[in-house]
């Protein structure tokens, strides 16, 4: 693995703003210092209940140097966040380290106890977990639990503490005013009002007014956030604004005086990019949304300035648009306080897009590692060289740049799309005509519009896909297709018949064709229920067959989502994430039905099992003519697989077009946003 | 808050109103004759029965003695006994010797209980951990009647540790036995409640999370293991409270303890529909009142949930 490798790639436009006698004297600065994290040989063994030793991690090596960021990418399982959390002190049950060295600035410890690493994380090590919603104590303020971060390791709560890189930079620039402790002193809310009092009227005195005054003083109170500006910056912007030096000292001496525990919890909220922090600061998770809760996190992972933060998944449970944020913002922040980045995913193209320097794992083992253009580009293992092929994110740019090169595309897409033409002269299997859905909010007097005048239809054999964030009601309209939820308004029709008329034996036989597939493959299979008899049901309930042809229909699905039949005596919890949902993909095919509603049917699945689900999908739909109705957050797995793309937005329809036309020219600023956060969507990727 | 508050005590009206009714037709319905039973052996002179059967409203039909009580109920007045003492007296006499049992039962099974359901929980796998269990889980599926006489053979008769009786303003010795006996199946209960809400929380991941702020483990423990843990275990502790009173009978009988429990007992022997009546009002209301307490702490020891 390569030392350096980390800089010589400035891979796209969020990558840190530094003038290029500072890049080069960055890149030394880290060589001098050395690896802050450096992984040799590690091994670690899980041990089961019949006290047989699992390898989940055999012999991986990498390492950190201060201030960069390296991606370590894998399928679940692969070992990644063992690997991290091995690095952590925090291996679950009764995972233990069994070899190999992990090095934190230089000193080993993998052999440290509870109490030694209580020690140094925290302080020395942050951790943004991944899933935002299970790891926020529902109990506890949000304030709160930042708070115990910055008491448990003694933090000075009215003093910025610099990063050992961010400290080195400084001394190396000759800059004396930011070794002095005071100049880092946090401005409180106490101040605040003084504070921009005697800049309106310094600027005043300096003789800026009208216009440009209003213009400082906006951007002060932009800038003047508590518990995060710091003295040397307030007198920095005071002095750009056109106040004196000596003046601009002398205010920011006064007012910038320290911070109290509140003013420092809400600084850190609202550097983590959380809008109205200081109020906000009050609330319970159970009040905020997993956007907000990651950001929180992230403040938590930061709040003791830690030289080393590691990012497990930080965004996988997320939709893409705020995916881009929150990274844009860590990004930014990290880079700010020189703080290194391990950031574990399964995405290529986000680590690529991210990571200057990138692991690769396949299980328990790194099989490739290198500078992350140079691994997209020239993958030499085999599995690089699938996941390269999986990755949505790549899949879709291949096709975009192979249509800049005016290329055919084709042959790069697994599911070739209908021509307008087909498209015009195919009837239509289901039309959903002004649907609208409105839901009572508890307190509130007004409905909330969940669903609003939405109309498309869906045309046979075709793919048409939903797009939208959480929330903008893409769910509730499939749900709506499928009858398990009632409009307020407007129809739904199935073959030209609207099925909120269909009832008994009518009802039954539309549920017979109108099949979904749901998004956690984990809780739509009964956990009670083997696979024979999850696949089973369906044919029982509508009775067809007996037992024996049953069975050999069961057998027949199996193969068909390309399962080994063996599987019929297990139970879901067995099986892998991807393997229940194939065989939620079977069970929805037991009855031969037209349509398939896929309701996020591969968002929780890793990018190469999601690969194979899209495939067998496609398939199914070559085969029998199938129609489908996908709904995703993700334009990626779009790209691969829709005809036709509705792009939802808080309850309404803004764009409705093939899905080339909403590549190629997307009319709305939402739908480019979506297309922007498309992970990996600025990379260049070498001729493969 | 306050909405749902009085919402709920008004509730509480038709519960007690269902409740006495039911408890009135039953004793109605219970077989023997009462106003006979008092004569015993003796002739019954039927001048006197008929006599005490107008001055208790025997003779009256079921739906009028019940509305009668109900009025005299509302002045506070639940009438007397065949022997001529006011209910209230008797029910005040008892009472506090039951609330004292109660309460000590209380504090035993919640201190016991969490402390092993902690140890429990936190060691899981130790040998200490499988003798907690075996002795909960043996709690619990031994009667109490049958822990009782086993703990009065035991410690009282042979070893002679603790009174075998408690008798007529029993004290706190008296009463240790007797209040271990009925606290010990919720004891048993709350240590398996604990040791499973804290083996589970303590794999959740904002556990993981504190650990990486580099709390220490003590201050996870406690504050976001055994907090979160407790919010059950409260709960279901408020809840034994209210049954805890009313469920004495057994343990009163057994230790021959003059309290609600028996009080009750020996009033349903002898038909005094009025006695039993006021009792079942009486544990009723304090049941009702106990589960609105744990529905209020329950909102205030989780924050998520919250009454409109």
């Amino acid at each position: 693995m390569s030392d350096v490798a980390n800089n010589d790639i400035v891979n796209n436009a969020d990558a840190p703003v530094l003038p290029a006698e500072t890049e080069d004297r960055l890149s030394a600065m880290q060589r001098e210092q050395g690896p802050i994290l450096d992984v040799k040989d590690l091994k670690v063994d899980f041990i089961t209940d019949d006290k047989r030793e699992v390898h989940a991690v055999r012999d991986v090596s990498f390492n950190v140097y201060p201030g960069q960021w390296v991606a370590i990418v894998g399928e679940s399982g692969s070992g990644k966040s063992t690997s991290a959390m091995a690095v952590l002190g925090l291996l679950p049950g009764t995972g233990h380290v069994v070899g190999g060295s992990i090095k934190l600035e230089g000193k080993e410890i993998s052999h440290y106890s509870r109490k030694q690493y209580e020690q140094i994380l925290g302080e020395k090590m942050g951790l943004v977990p991944q899933d935002p919603m299970s790891n926020l104590n529902p109990v506890w303020r949000i304030s709160t639990q930042v708070k115990e971060a910055l008491k448990a390791n003694h933090m000075d709560i009215s003093h910025e503490k610099r990063s050992k890189l961010a400290a080195a930079i400084a001394e190396a620039e000759g800059d004396i005013n930011l070794k002095n402790v005071d100049d880092e002193t946090f401005l409180g809310s106490k101040e605040l009002p003084g504070l921009l009092e005697a800049a309106a009227t310094a600027l005043d005195k300096a003789g800026v007014r009208d216009g440009a005054a209003e213009r400082a003083m906006a951007r002060f109170k932009q800038e003047g956030v508590p518990g995060s500006e710091t003295r040397w910056r307030v007198a920095e912007e005071l002095i750009k604004a056109g106040v004196g030096d000596d003046e601009a000292w002398r205010i920011a001496k006064k007012y910038v005086i320290g911070s109290t525990m509140d003013d420092r919890i809400a600084g850190l909220l609202d550097e983590a990019g959380l809008p109205d922090a200081a109020t906000r600061a009050r609330q319970y998770p159970y009040e905020f949304s997993g956007g907000m809760l990651q950001r929180a996190l992230i403040a938590i992972g930061l709040a003791c300035r830690p030289d080393l933060l590691i990012a497990d998944e930080p965004t996988s449970a997320l939709d893409v648009t705020v995916q881009k944020k929150i990274l844009d913002h860590l990004h930014t922040l990290t880079d700010e306080l020189g703080t290194a980045v391990l950031f574990i995913t399964h995405d290529l193209g986000l680590a690529a897009e991210r990571a200057q320097h990138i692991v690769v794992m396949y299980k328990g083992q790194v099989v490739e590692s290198g500078p992350s253009l140079e691994v997209l580009q020239h993958p030499q293992h085999p599995y690089t060289k699938r996941l390269v092929a999986a990755a949505p994110s790549l899949a879709s740019q291949r096709i975009i740049s192979a249509h800049e090169r005016g290329e055919n595309a084709e042959a790069l897409m697994e599911h070739h799309a209908k021509g307008e033409d087909t498209l015009e002269k195919s009837e239509h299997i289901i039309t959903v005509n002004h649907l609208t859905r409105e839901f009572k909010l508890p307190r509130k007097k007004e409905m909330f519009k969940a669903v609003d005048d939405v109309s498309f239809s869906v045309k046979r054999g075709t793919t048409l896909a939903i797009v939208g964030e959480s929330g903008s009601g893409k769910s509730t309209v499939a749900n709506m297709v499928l009858k398990l939820l009632e409009p307020t308004s407007g129809t739904v029709t199935y073959e030209g018949e609207d099925i909120s008329g269909f009832k008994g034996a009518k009802l039954l036989d539309f549920r017979r064709h109108v099949q979904p597939v749901f998004q956690n493959p984990y809780g739509s299979l009964d956990p009670m229920y083997s696979i024979y008899r999850s696949i089973e049901e369906p044919l029982r309930i509508h009775g067809i067959g007996d037992a024996k042809s049953r069975r050999k229909r069961v057998e027949e699905l199996l193969d068909l989502v390309k399962m080994p039949r063996s599987v019929m005596q297990r139970y879901p919890n067995e099986l892998s994430g991807g393997q229940r949902q194939r065989i939620a993909v079977a069970r929805a095919m037991a009855l031969d039905p037209d349509v398939i509603v896929c309701d996020e049917a591969v968002s929780a699945l890793d990018v190469l099992v999601q690969d194979q689900v899209l495939r067998l999908l496609n398939d199914l739909q070559a085969e029998r003519g199938l129609s489908y109705l996908f709904i995703t957050h993700d334009l990626a797995v779009v790209r691969q697989i829709a005809d036709e793309v509705v792009v939802m937005q808080k309850g309404r329809l803004v764009e409705h077009a093939t899905t080339d036309e909403v590549f190629d020219h997307p009319q709305q600023q939402y739908t480019r946003d979506l297309l922007d956060a498309i992970p990996g969507g600025k990379l260049k990727l070498g001729l493969d | 808050m306050g909405k749902y508050l009085l919402r709920r005590i008004l509730q509480m009206i038709p519960v007690v109103l269902g409740t006495t009714l039911l408890v009135y037709a039953l004793v109605f319905a219970l077989p023997g004759d009462p106003v006979k039973a008092m004569f015993g052996d003796k002739p019954i002179n039927q001048a006197v029965a008929a006599q005490i059967r107008a001055e208790y409203n025997l003779d009256k039909p079921f739906i009028i003695q019940y509305l009668l009580f109900l009025k005299n109920a509302l002045t506070l007045n639940f009438g007397n006994t065949f022997a001529g003492q006011p209910v209230i007296d008797e029910i005040a006499r008892a009472f506090p010797v039951t609330i004292k049992l109660g309460l000590m039962a209380f504090v035993f099974e919640a201190l016991f209980g969490v402390v092993f359901g902690i140890i429990s929980g936190l060691k899981k796998g130790k040998w200490y951990d499988a003798v907690i269990l075996i002795v909960s889980l043996l709690l619990i599926s031994v009667p109490t009647f049958v822990t009782g006489f086993l703990m009065q053979y035991f410690i009282g008769v042979k070893w002679h540790l603790l009174p075998v009786t408690a008798g007529n303003d029993p004290g706190f010795l008296d009463l240790l036995m007797p209040a271990m006996v009925l606290g010990s199946v919720s004891m048993a209960y709350i240590i398996r409640l604990s040791r499973s809400e804290i083996s589970s929380n303590i794999s959740e991941d904002y556990v993981r999370t504190a650990r990486a702020k580099g709390m220490t483990n003590r201050s996870v423990i406690v504050r976001h293991v055994l907090r979160n843990s407790m919010i059950p275990v409260i709960t279901y502790l408020g809840q034994d409270l209210g049954a805890l009173m009313g469920g004495a009978m057994i343990s009163e009988t057994i230790f021959n303890i003059h309290g609600i429990g028996f009080l009750t007992y020996q009033s349903i022997l002898k038909g005094e529909s009025n006695m039993v009546v006021s009792i079942v009002t009486l544990l009723t209301l304090i049941f009702v009142v106990c589960n609105l307490v744990v529905d209020m702490l329950y909102a205030v020891l989780d924050p998520r949930i919250r009454y409109a």
